[in-house]
């Protein structure tokens, strides 16, 4: 469905029809989970911040202008809740030291990346994951998890998209590092 | 863009299971809209009457300050004087009984009309 269509449902939820929420529901439940999840480890956790997304994102219906598309505006609430909900969490993300990314390269680490068959490298890639911070996380799940263009990204985080390019070239480096140490 | 080919990042991060929803969260969800919209209502209809109330409050005091200090009525009602000639004895009756009749019809007329427009406006959007 179109953005101009889902403009036209969000008018006809705010003149009473209740239901058709429903649809939204249905199309987007899924994806602001796993976004949530990967923010905020705990199952059970990431269930209830995704229905205080969708809750907030009802309340709010009335302040949507439709400048952006309704699934960055959805976005940004439920990744706004999550990043509230690891502040209130106060889950702790390891330090990094900037400096150890000045050595490595792009062609290194394009080249480590393109391979997917090392069991060992994959292994040590998921364990770096956990250890990025909660955007970090966010940038790099709704980019190749979620395959969302880079301006949609920017919009979401509300960034510019070179910006957010810089960022996305920096924590694949910084995987780099960690997996490597 | 040379970032969509790190295969490597993509497999770890699905690797990581992809989370799966309670079956009955939508179900859940809805109930909970359902009471929000609810809510939304009862504060809608509570400040709109407090709004009323307030600005008829103000209306009531400024009139009452108004009359007595600056005003001075006379509260003596005065209907219009109308004659009908034979009828005079039921005429004003008539009168009043062709303009209620007038204004029902007039208010059915506009709001059937209203009505049928926005059948066919949820008809065309259902058809979509």
């Amino acid at each position: 469905m179109e953005n101009k269509d889902e403009i036209i449902y969000i008018k006809r939820i705010l003149e009473g029809e209740t239901n058709l929420f429903s649809y939204f529901l249905e199309r987007y439940s899924r994806s602001i989970h796993s976004l949530i999840v990967r923010i905020i480890p705990s199952k059970e956790d990431a269930e209830e911040l995704t229905q205080d997304t969708f809750l907030k994102a009802f309340r709010k219906l009335d302040t949507f202008k439709g400048d952006c598309s309704f699934s960055t505006w959805l976005f940004r609430i439920g990744y706004n809740t999550a990043v509230s909900a690891t502040r209130k969490r106060k889950i702790i993300v390891p330090a990094f030291d900037d400096s150890l990314l000045e050595g490595v390269s792009d062609e290194l680490v394009d080249a480590v990346f393109e391979d997917d068959e090392d069991e060992i490298r994959l292994q040590r890639l998921e364990k770096a994951i956990t250890r990025l911070t909660v955007e970090e996380k966010t940038l790099i799940s709704l980019f190749y998890t979620d395959n969302k263009p880079v301006a949609e990204i920017a919009d979401l985080l509300e960034q510019t998209t070179d910006n957010v390019k810089v960022r996305l070239y920096r924590v694949r480096k910084k995987l780099y590092v960690l997996m490597t140490n | 863009m040379i970032m969509k080919q790190d295969k490597a990042i993509l497999k770890a991060l699905k690797s990581q299971g992809s989370p799966v929803l309670s079956s009955d969260f939508n179900a859940r969800m809805m109930s909970r809209v359902y009471l929000a919209a609810e809510k939304k209502k009862k504060r809608v209809y509570v400040l709109s009457l407090c709004l009323i109330s307030a600005v008829s409050i103000c209306l009531i005091g400024m009139a009452g300050f108004l009359m007595r200090d600056y005003l001075v009525v006379d509260f003596t009602f005065r209907m219009p004087h109308i004659t009908f000639g034979s009828l005079s004895k039921y005429g004003f009756s008539i009168y009043i009984a062709v303009l209620t009749g007038i204004l029902i019809g007039l208010d059915n007329h506009f709001r059937h009309v209203w009505l049928k427009r926005k059948n066919n406006k949820s008809g065309q959007l259902n058809q979509r």
